[in-house]
C-alpha cells in the first residue's frame, strides 16, 4: 500500500506537469493565433491604407481606369500564380520553345555561314584563275626576253642564271596555284 | 475505375517517353546538322586562305621578274 500511495504521489505532480504544459502550450497557440488574426487584420488594414492611396494617387496622377484595372488583375494573377506554385511553369516551358527556336535559328546560321565561305572561296578561285592566266603569260615573256638578251649576248652568264632561277620559281608557284585551283574545283564537283 | 487507372497511367507515361525521345531525336539532329556545317565552313574558309596566300606569293613573284 505504501508503495502504492507513493508511486501514486510521484505520479501526480508529473500529471499536473503535462496538463500545465498542455495549457501553457495552447495558450501559446491561442497566443499565436491571435498574433496570425492580429497579422491578418493588420495586413487587410494596410491593404485598404494602400488602396485608399492608390485612389489618392489615381485622383492626382490622373491614371486611365482601364490600365489601373488590367495592372490589378495581373498582379491578381501573379499572385494567384505564386500562391499555387505555378510560376516556374512558365518559365519551363517558354525556356522549352525558346531553347527549340535556339537550335534551329543556330543551324540555320550555321548554314548561312557555310554557304557565306562558300561563295568566298569561288570568288578566290576565279581570282586565282585569272592570276595562274596571267602568271602563265608573264613567266613566258620574261623567258622569252631572257634568252633573247642571252642570245645578244647583253647580259653576264651569273645575271641569266639568277634570273633564270626567278623564273622557274615564279613558274612553280603559278603550277602550284593552278594545282590547288584544280583540286578545289574537283572537290566542288564531288559534292 | 480500378482496372482503369493502370492502363491509363501506363499508356500517359509511354506517351511522355515517346514525345521525349522525338525532341531529343529532333535536338540531336539539329545538333549534327551544326557541326557538319561548321566542319564544313572551317574546312572551306582554309581552304580559301591558302588560295589567298598561294595568289599573294605569285603576286610577290610576278612583280620580281
Amino acid at each position: 500500500m505504501l508503495l502504492f500511495s507513493v508511486s501514486v504521489s510521484a505520479q501526480k505532480p508529473q500529471g499536473k506537469g503535462k496538463k500545465q504544459t498542455a495549457d501553457s502550450v495552447a495558450v501559446a497557440n491561442k497566443e499565436k493565433g491571435k498574433g496570425k488574426a492580429e497579422e491578418k487584420k493588420e495586413k487587410k488594414r494596410s491593404n485598404e491604407d494602400g488602396k485608399k492611396e492608390g485612389k489618392a494617387a489615381k485622383d492626382t496622377l490622373e491614371i486611365p481606369a482601364d490600365t489601373l484595372a488590367t495592372v490589378e488583375e495581373v498582379t491578381e494573377e501573379v499572385k494567384a500564380g505564386e500562391e499555387e506554385g505555378k510560376g516556374n511553369a512558365y518559365g519551363k516551358n517558354k525556356g522549352d520553345l525558346k531553347g527549340k527556336e535556339f537550335g534551329q535559328a543556330r543551324a540555320q546560321e550555321a548554314k548561312m555561314n557555310k554557304e557565306q565561305k562558300k561563295k568566298e572561296l569561288e570568288e578566290s578561285l576565279t581570282e586565282a584563275e585569272e592570276k595562274v592566266i596571267k602568271g602563265k603569260a608573264k613567266v613566258a615573256e620574261a623567258r622569252e626576253k631572257l634568252e633573247k638578251e642571252k642570245k645578244e649576248k647583253k647580259i653576264k652568264d651569273a645575271d641569266y642564271q639568277t634570273r633564270k632561277q626567278k623564273i622557274d620559281d615564279t613558274e612553280k608557284a603559278v603550277l602550284e596555284l593552278e594545282e590547288k585551283v584544280k583540286a578545289e574545283k574537283q572537290k566542288k564537283v564531288q559534292e | 475505375m480500378r482496372k482503369l487507372i493502370f492502363p491509363v497511367v501506363l499508356f500517359s507515361i509511354l506517351l511522355i517517353g515517346c514525345t521525349d525521345s522525338k525532341k531529343k531525336e529532333e535536338a540531336a539532329r539539329i545538333e549534327k546538322e551544326i557541326v557538319v556545317a561548321d566542319s564544313i565552313a572551317k574546312e572551306v574558309e582554309k581552304a580559301k586562305q591558302d588560295i589567298e596566300q598561294s595568289i599573294q606569293s605569285v603576286d610577290s613573284l610576278l612583280n620580281e621578274l
